[in-house]
């Protein structure tokens, strides 16, 4: 007797337990498909700012991207921040946009948030709502918060819900997100400028040619500078021989005048070695101008002397400062024929103190 | 009798090297006067052969641009400067000291070498006077400046960096040799420094202005026996508004020489419209409707206040200039266009009314 009500209790166990089984299986059934909604197919925050603390604003976005599952009417998209998040209780506070959305997210097009207005619709408590227009199945829709939502304080992963929504409040598809927040999500890049003096010279000489009594040879170099000086920059020029002198007949072909604040003229068939200036501003504060002794024209050029003399000088910065030196010589008809006629100019730059 | 050839013998060679230690001492004594003077002969480091000859014109940058040095008589300080070759091939480099010389009311000093009785050279010691730089290669040269203790006030040179060789000299031409210079501005500490501006002038460059920009010239003189870097501002004050303007006087604190004069150029061109020089040289007027609260007209007074450090507290030198600013072709439109809109409406009027006239008679 004992061994049968032993047998019969166990049976109705068993029964009991397959009958318990199949019911929750149906139960979670029933529940699947009515309660819970389904996952978004694709959902994304991206904050602008990951900074603990940081308030959003146009400067400091926070983009939320949507793509939904499930086939429905959306009326209403509702976002439910994590605690931490501070939430403007007045909905107009927290402000939406669509402007300057990003053209694609991950090679994936983004539609601007059909409906979205330009602030929320609802808010309660961490959940804000915002009303949205339907959204069709496998489009990323996505839009940005600019204003009413606060960073947690403190840094670390907060679990935001992104939820669509029926006109009537029923869920469609729900997602939670991740969402990091730093202490600092800046680098402060410092730097320093040092003042400096750049000086390039477009060669190293300047070719004359065959001297003549019947023209005047030119040939010319360029000087560029460029510097950050305030204060700007000067230039100054010395002749080793004050000539063109010959080592091998020691002849010198001199170079007239006297340094007086006047170019002196010249014509060919007369000994002259003169030195002609022309500046190019470049760009900075800075304007170039040529010595009135250099600042010469055709006919009439500076005198070169063993001495330094300022040939020009700007008055504050300047980039691709441009100086044109060009020497004008001629014979006469005294001058001893020989082809060694050099000379060595030097020029110093220093920028202004 | 030998030993008196000895005892002789003995005195003589004596005094023969007494003679010659007196020499050595001597000539030793001569060496070291002329160190004391000029020696800018350089230490050779490279050998002529190693050094090649430069493919085209130097191209360098340095930095800073000017260094500021003060020290006590006989004490060292220490500073440095970088130099950089933007050039695509090897430079070889000496330094050498030139001059500032100062020209008395001038506003620039003139550089000029160094005359062979002028110590300072020999207070300044650089760790390399030569060198090398590899293309783009920068390089810190440190210095230590070490005036004597008979030094004082200012000393106002320039470290002038060379090419120890340029490319030979050939006929029917100039060989041209570049050296980019630091100024060094050094102050050795005296009780007999003598600190003092003068403001020689503060005017506009016109009396009367269409548009800004307004210039105005602070000149000054340093009548002291140091150099001296003045500050301030103007305060621009208009007939009904006080500083409606306030431009900072030597922001870049550009330094008066001793003896010598500076003008400082400051610009107003806080208004509207203004008028802007361009790149070319070309100057054209700039509508910035951000200013148009700032549109300028009739007669403004500038006040300046500059100040300098006399090494005992700051002394102010106050002037004032007053200028106007009349937009007369901007008027002459805007009247016109009142003189014709008046005898628009005055016409419509009449008309009007003689047609009222006309309507009422019938």
């Amino acid at each position: 007797m004992n061994h049968l009500q032993k047998k019969l209790n166990t049976k109705r166990i068993i029964s009991l337990t397959i009958l318990f089984v199949f019911f929750f299986y149906v139960l979670s059934l029933f529940f699947a498909r009515y309660v819970f909604a389904a996952e978004l197919d694709e959902v994304a925050m991206l904050f602008e700012r990951m900074k603990a603390s940081t308030v959003a604003s146009s400067n400091a976005r926070i983009l939320v991207l949507v793509k939904p599952t499930t086939t429905a009417t959306e009326a209403n998209l509702r976002i439910t921040f994590a605690n931490g998040f501070t939430v403007d209780s007045t909905s107009t506070n927290i402000t939406v946009s669509t402007s300057g959305l990003p053209s694609a997210f991950q090679a994936e097009s983004i539609t601007a948030m059909p409906g979205i207005g330009s602030s929320a619709s609802s808010v309660s408590g961490q959940q804000v709502t915002f009303t949205v227009t339907d959204l069709t199945v496998g489009t990323l829709y996505g839009f940005y918060i600019t204003g009413g939502i606060t960073n947690p304080s403190t840094a670390g992963e907060y679990i935001n819900t992104v939820t669509t929504l029926t006109s009537g409040a029923t869920e469609i598809d729900s997602s939670r997100i991740a969402v990091d927040i730093v202490s600092d999500d800046q680098v402060t890049v410092t730097a320093q400028v040092p003042p400096s003096f750049n000086f390039a010279l477009s060669g190293n000489s300047i070719a004359l040619g065959e001297l003549s009594t019947s023209s005047v040879s030119s040939g010319s170099i360029t000087i560029d500078i460029d510097t950050n000086a305030e204060n700007g920059w000067s230039a100054w020029v010395k002749s080793a021989n004050a000539g063109l002198n010959s080592a091998s007949t020691g002849d010198t072909i001199d170079s007239q005048g006297t340094v007086d604040g006047t170019p002196t003229s010249y014509t060919a068939g007369n000994e002259h070695y003169q030195l002609d200036v022309d500046a190019t501003n470049g760009t900075g504060s800075g304007t170039p101008s040529v010595n009135a002794e250099y600042n010469g024209s055709s006919g009439s050029g500076g005198t070169l002397t063993t001495s330094y003399t300022e040939i020009a000088t700007s008055n504050g910065s300047g980039n691709n400062d441009g100086l044109t030196l060009t020497i004008n010589a001629a014979m006469s008809a005294l001058n001893q024929a020989a082809d060694d006629y050099s000379d060595v100019l030097t020029v110093v730059g220093a920028a202004n103190f | 009798m030998i030993k008196r050839f000895i005892s002789l013998s003995f005195i003589l060679i004596t005094l023969v090297l007494f003679n010659a230690n007196i020499s050595f001492i001597s000539a030793q004594k001569k060496d070291s006067d002329s160190l004391d003077k000029i020696d800018q002969q350089v230490e050779t480091v490279f050998n002529s052969d190693e050094i090649t000859t430069p493919e085209s014109g130097i191209n360098v940058t340095i930095s800073p641009l000017f260094i500021n040095l003060f020290t006590d008589p006989g004490k060292t300080v220490e500073s440095s400067f970088k130099i950089r070759n933007n050039n695509n091939f090897d430079e070889y480099f000496t330094i050498w000291i030139a001059k500032y010389s100062l020209v008395e009311s001038a506003e620039r000093p003139v550089i000029s070498e160094v005359s062979s009785d002028d110590p300072f050279p020999n207070w300044i010691e650089f760790d390399q006077r030569e060198f090398k730089l590899l293309p783009n290669e920068t390089k810190q040269i440190k210095f230590k400046f070490t005036p004597p203790d008979t030094a004082a006030l200012g000393y106002y040179y320039a470290i002038v960096i060379s090419r120890i060789k340029e490319i030979s000299l050939q006929g029917r031409s100039a060989v041209v040799s570049a050296s980019p210079a630091i100024s060094l501005l050094a102050e050795v500490n005296s009780p007999y420094a003598k600190k003092e501006i003068q403001l020689l002038d503060f005017n506009t460059d016109k009396v009367f202005y269409e548009y800004l920009p307004v210039e105005f010239q602070v000149k000054v003189s340093n009548t002291g026996n140091i150099h001296l870097s003045p500050f301030g501002d103007i305060f621009i004050d208009s007939i009904n508004q006080d500083n409606v303007g306030k431009l900072r006087v030597n922001p870049t604190s550009g330094n008066v020489l001793p003896q010598m004069q500076r003008i400082y150029t400051v610009k107003w061109n806080d208004g509207f419209p203004f008028r802007e020089k361009k790149d070319d040289g070309k100057e054209q007027l700039v509508w910035d409707w951000s200013k148009a609260n700032k549109f300028r007209f009739g007669k403004y007074t500038a006040h300046l206040i500059l100040v300098y450090d006399n090494g005992e507290r700051d002394v102010p030198i106050e002037a004032e200039v007053s200028f106007w600013v009349i937009p007369w072709k901007l008027i002459l439109i805007l009247l016109l266009f009142l003189f014709f809109f008046i005898q628009g409406v005055r016409l419509s009027l009449i008309s009007l009314t003689a047609k009222f006239i006309s309507s009422s008679r019938k």
